[in-house]
């Protein structure tokens, strides 16, 4: 990592001129204020401000670096665009990587899960910005498989507002679940829930009585990946 | 398989140059065993084995790709 020590007046005009020397954003910086500047007797006998400051990763360059090098180790060459969303950092990794995704997409919620306990441990040594969940998708994967739980999502919600009988859906992952939460929450008339034990935990898509619809209840999940899930 | 297994847990612990990885095969079954710095052990196993759990399946999606059944065991 890099890192340099100004001497100035004050800390903050040490920590301005660490910001032209690093030449990254102060929020990069992780500054130590080594030497407290003390005024001297008449000019003399005292000392300037003395602080460190080491430039940090930006949580987007990391997130990058790490994906890169983890298929590099196996081989492989990753494109990764990493975009900011609202409360998330959205990794899309793209080339040819079926074989990782597979089926169930277990793998790339357990990927998930790595990326954000490494990025919290390396948040602690100082050596990338804290941030937000990191949630990754690789070759389309969630993207399709949200877009089908969506549809399905959206034929049970209709199908349980005319029968007026709840609907359970088959078990599903804690982010497979969020899918389905999200899709149908401004469904009106409708009210998801999760309900039973992990494997076995699974949406329910029930219609609300009438006096129920003007506060429906809504059940956020966090998404997998994420610094305490709650379930 | 060995590789992954260093670059994965290196980022993750206080000690990268305290871990080491041994790779055993029989046939397509890998064995890894992998040993950390002790007061890395928690960050390697996460609450209530998390971490642990994540690291094997993210190690199968990688062994899964030649057919092989990958084992990983932390020890002392």
């Amino acid at each position: 990592m890099r890192s340099a020590e100004a001497r100035a007046k004050t800390v903050e005009a040490a920590k301005e001129d660490l910001v032209g020397i690093l030449g990254v954003a102060e929020s990069l910086i992780r500054f130590e204020v080594l030497e407290e500047p003390k005024p001297g007797l008449m000019g003399l006998g005292g000392h300037m401000a003395l602080v460190r400051g080491t430039a940090i990763a930006a949580r987007a360059e990391w997130v990058k670096g790490y994906l890169k090098g983890l298929f590099q180790t196996s081989g492989d060459e990753a494109v990764v665009v990493v975009r900011q969303e609202e409360d998330r950092l959205q990794v899309s990794v793209s080339g040819d990587f079926e074989w990782f995704t597979g089926i169930t997409g277990e793998s790339l919620d357990a990927l998930q899960r790595v990326v954000n306990s490494t990025a919290q441990q390396a948040e602690g040594r100082g050596e990338v910005e804290p941030g937000d969940l990191i949630t990754i998708d690789i070759g389309r994967w969630r993207e399709r498989r949200y877009e089908q739980l969506e549809k399905e999502a959206l034929e049970l919600a209709a199908q349980a507002k005319a029968s007026g009988e709840a609907i359970p859906m088959k078990p599903m992952s804690a982010s497979d679940r969020r899918a389905v939460h999200i899709a149908l929450r401004d469904y009106p008339g409708i009210a998801t829930t999760s309900e039973g034990e992990e494997p076995a935990r699974r949406v329910v898509v029930r219609p609300l009585a009438s006096d129920e619809q003007a506060s429906s209840p809504e059940r956020q999940e966090m998404p997998e990946g994420g610094p305490e899930p709650h379930e | 398989m060995k590789n992954i297994l260093l670059y994965l847990t290196q980022a993750l612990v206080q000690h990268p140059d305290q871990v080491t990885v041994e790779e055993r095969r029989d046939g397509n079954r890998v064995t890894l065993e992998l040993r950390v710095h002790p007061d890395d052990m928690g960050r390697v196993i996460g609450r209530q084995g998390r971490v642990a759990k994540s690291l094997r399946t993210v190690l199968q999606a990688f062994a899964g790709r030649h057919g092989d059944r990958v084992r990983m065991d932390i020890l002392e």
